[in-house]
């Protein structure tokens, strides 16, 4: 690299970079007419930017043509055959809609046959593109549901989907609901696309919605869920989309059942929101669920699945992305629910300070976890005493309160616990801090969280401290401030 | 629940939706910052779940990807602590699953020499690292660099220099 005495030195990567200002640039432009290190630099920078990114971890290996796409592309070009030989044997029906123009075979064909020559060999035969189009929507609206009648589908259409797509407005609305479906399955994200164009016409809003989340392929998936977004602003296909979005098993899914599930301003979305989390059974909804304060949850019916190795669900954690997050989601709802272990790894996790959320999960178990904090509070290790201490700041109801109030009695919680009660801010904590005040202990502590907590009731108890000379000042000022600024 | 934690879980649909069309890229950035596959889709999800609970504290004075890139780089960092730090618990965690390892990085199928760009960009110092990844694959320029990662702009420049220096040290003529 470049000499280290070179007032450029640092240079050369900003400018590889574009990141020079224009006089700087300038200014080294210049310099490297007589600088070779610096010319060297920024060769360098451009070669490992180059490994770099040939190396990129990110970038999509191209696939090689194997044995099954050869297999693929075998019964592709035999379904074409079928396909015009069947249409060629069917009468010419006058009056067709003229629909799409004939599209060009190759566009026409999967995207990994186009090589494929029988595809140039066999399309230019289908002339009547408006018949074909024809016998596709009559296809679609004989579709039975079953796997047979998609592949009969597919045999019929073969290497052109895409017809599926633009035949699907020829469908009679009875019969939408079942070829939304198999023009999803056999056409994949355009067929997607048709599905949602459709659902311009409001008879047929519901079935698109249900169709979409029924969907399968990925790129599906997610154009189903754009789709299912937009229309859950409109009241009347709220109920229809969240059962559509609870059928989706996809984590973006579940993430807007969950905003549905947290809004309290709409009490049946959120019921029949939290009711598709709840049957989509999947511990990350679970765990949403827990978050949010459902208690309905089966916790005998988790604890089972995490000790079943052959439960389906168990495979869901090991096979999705999700494994350690899903898991430490149950874990936490089994920790609402009471159960032993799974609060001491709540709690363990927490004092640990390595994921946030077990600090979130340890507040949203509520009272359930409350008795694992109490004896946490007892724990030799700091880390959980404090990670006990933080949680009981922020579960609300008595029973937090109260384990903290306990907490007060030890002498090194002592500062801590009275400054988590203050933090509560709730008014049932003014009158244990009175007693306090009364019983002497800890007078200048307890006088503290008084004034955070700003609640006038505390007044007499402090009037009545008044004379105790140690505390006089400490009193005053916090009569003024518990007064709005009056003596 | 107190009024602050259900404060932060309020969201809000229109951010789902938006949220939604950054998974491709930020599934990207997990992997190049040396996530496996399956490890880059957790991070993206986690992402995705962070930001949805603090949609609020999205002020529009970054743009949305600056703003999730910034999500992304903390959850991997705290999982890159976590892991380094606290194996034993994670470990402990999969026990009641039947063994549930952490996922290995997958580079059994890189050639020989991205394995060794690979290792390489491994070796270096974190924050270099970062800033490596979020301008030579993401192409972000150095101001959002900054911003990202909570630093200025010039230090960005020196940990460019310093990353690519040691690089084209231990990968020589490659």
């Amino acid at each position: 690299m470049s000499d280290t005495k070179c007032e450029f030195r640092d240079d050369a990567g900003a400018y590889w970079d574009g990141e020079l200002d224009v006089e700087r640039r300038l200014a080294f432009e210049r310099h490297l007419a007589r600088c070779g290190a610096c010319r060297r630099d920024v060769a360098a920078a451009s070669r490992v930017d180059a490994l770099l990114r040939a190396a990129d971890p990110a970038r999509v290996k191209p696939l090689r043509r194997s044995r099954v796409w050869r297999t693929v592309i075998v019964i592709a070009a035999a379904a074409a055959i079928l396909a015009v030989a069947w249409i060629s044997n069917r009468p010419a029906t006058p009056g067709a809609p003229s629909g799409s123009p004939p599209i060009d075979p190759v566009v026409a064909a999967p995207e990994a046959i186009p090589a494929l020559p029988i595809a140039v060999e066999i399309c230019p035969a289908i002339e009547d593109w408006a018949t074909f189009r024809k016998v596709a929507a009559e296809s679609l609206a004989s579709f039975d549901g079953t796997s047979d009648g998609l592949s009969r589908i597919r045999r019929l259409v073969g290497l052109s989907p895409r017809v599926l797509a633009d035949a699907l407005p020829d469908v009679p609305d009875d019969a939408f609901g079942g070829a939304s479906r198999a023009v999803i399955a056999l056409a994949g994200a355009p067929g997607v696309r048709a599905v949602a164009a459709e659902a311009a016409r409001r008879d047929r809003r519901i079935d698109a919605a249900r169709s979409l989340a029924a969907a399968r392929d990925s790129e599906a998936v997610e154009a189903a869920l754009l789709q299912l977004r937009e229309w859950i602003a409109e009241p009347a296909l709220q109920a229809d989309v969240i059962d559509a979005l609870g059928a989706v098993d996809h984590p973006s899914a579940r993430a807007i059942l969950a905003t549905i599930a947290e809004d309290e301003s709409d009490a049946p979305g959120r019921e029949r929101a939290r009711r598709a989390l709840a049957a989509s059974n999947a511990p990350v909804a679970m765990g949403l669920l827990a978050q949010i304060g459902e208690k309905g949850i089966d916790a005998p019916a988790i604890r089972a699945l995490l000790a079943s190795r052959s439960n389906p669900l168990v495979a869901w954690f090991r096979e999705t992305p999700s494994t350690r997050a899903g898991y430490r989601f149950a874990v936490g709802v089994l920790a609402s629910l009471g159960d032993r272990d799974a609060s001491d790894h709540l709690v363990r996790l927490a004092a640990s300070g390595t994921d946030p959320r077990a600090h979130a999960l340890l507040v949203a178990a509520g009272d359930g976890i409350v008795p694992r904090l109490r004896e946490s509070l007892r724990a030799s290790e700091r880390p959980l005493r404090a990670a006990a201490l933080d949680a009981l700041a922020e579960i609300p109801g008595r029973a937090a309160l109260d384990a903290l109030f306990a907490a007060v009695s030890q002498a090194e919680l002592r500062e801590p616990a009275l400054d988590a009660i203050a933090s509560r801010g709730d008014a049932d904590a003014v009158s244990g801090l009175v007693s306090l005040l009364r019983r002497g202990e800890s007078e200048r502590l307890v006088i503290a969280a008084l004034v955070k907590i700003n609640d006038p009731r505390a007044i007499p108890a402090l009037e009545g401290l008044r004379a105790s000379p140690s505390i006089s000042g400490q009193v005053t000022e916090a009569l003024r401030a518990l007064r709005g600024g009056r003596t | 629940m107190t009024e602050r934690v259900s404060e932060k879980k309020r969201v809000d649909s229109t951010v789902a939706a938006a949220l939604e069309a950054h998974r491709p890229w930020l599934s990207r950035f997990a992997r190049r910052m040396g996530r496996g596959a399956a490890d880059a889709d957790d991070l993206v999800q986690e992402t995705f779940f962070l930001a949805l609970r603090s949609a609020d504290a999205f002020d529009g004075r970054s743009t949305m990807r600056t703003w999730l890139y910034r999500i992304a780089l903390n959850v991997h960092l705290d999982r890159a602590r976590r892991d380094e730090r606290d194996g034993r618990l994670v470990a402990r965690l999969s026990e009641g699953v039947g063994g549930v390892a952490p996922e290995p990085i997958e580079s059994a199928s890189a050639s020989e020499a991205e394995a060794r760009v690979a290792r390489a960009v491994e070796r270096l110092p974190q924050m270099q690292r970062i800033c490596l990844v979020l301008r030579v694959y993401e192409e972000l320029p150095y101001a959002d660099i900054a911003s990202i990662v909570g630093s200025s702009r010039e230090a960005v420049k020196l940990n460019l220099v310093y990353a690519r220096r040691k690089l084209v040290e231990w990968l020589g003529d490659e």
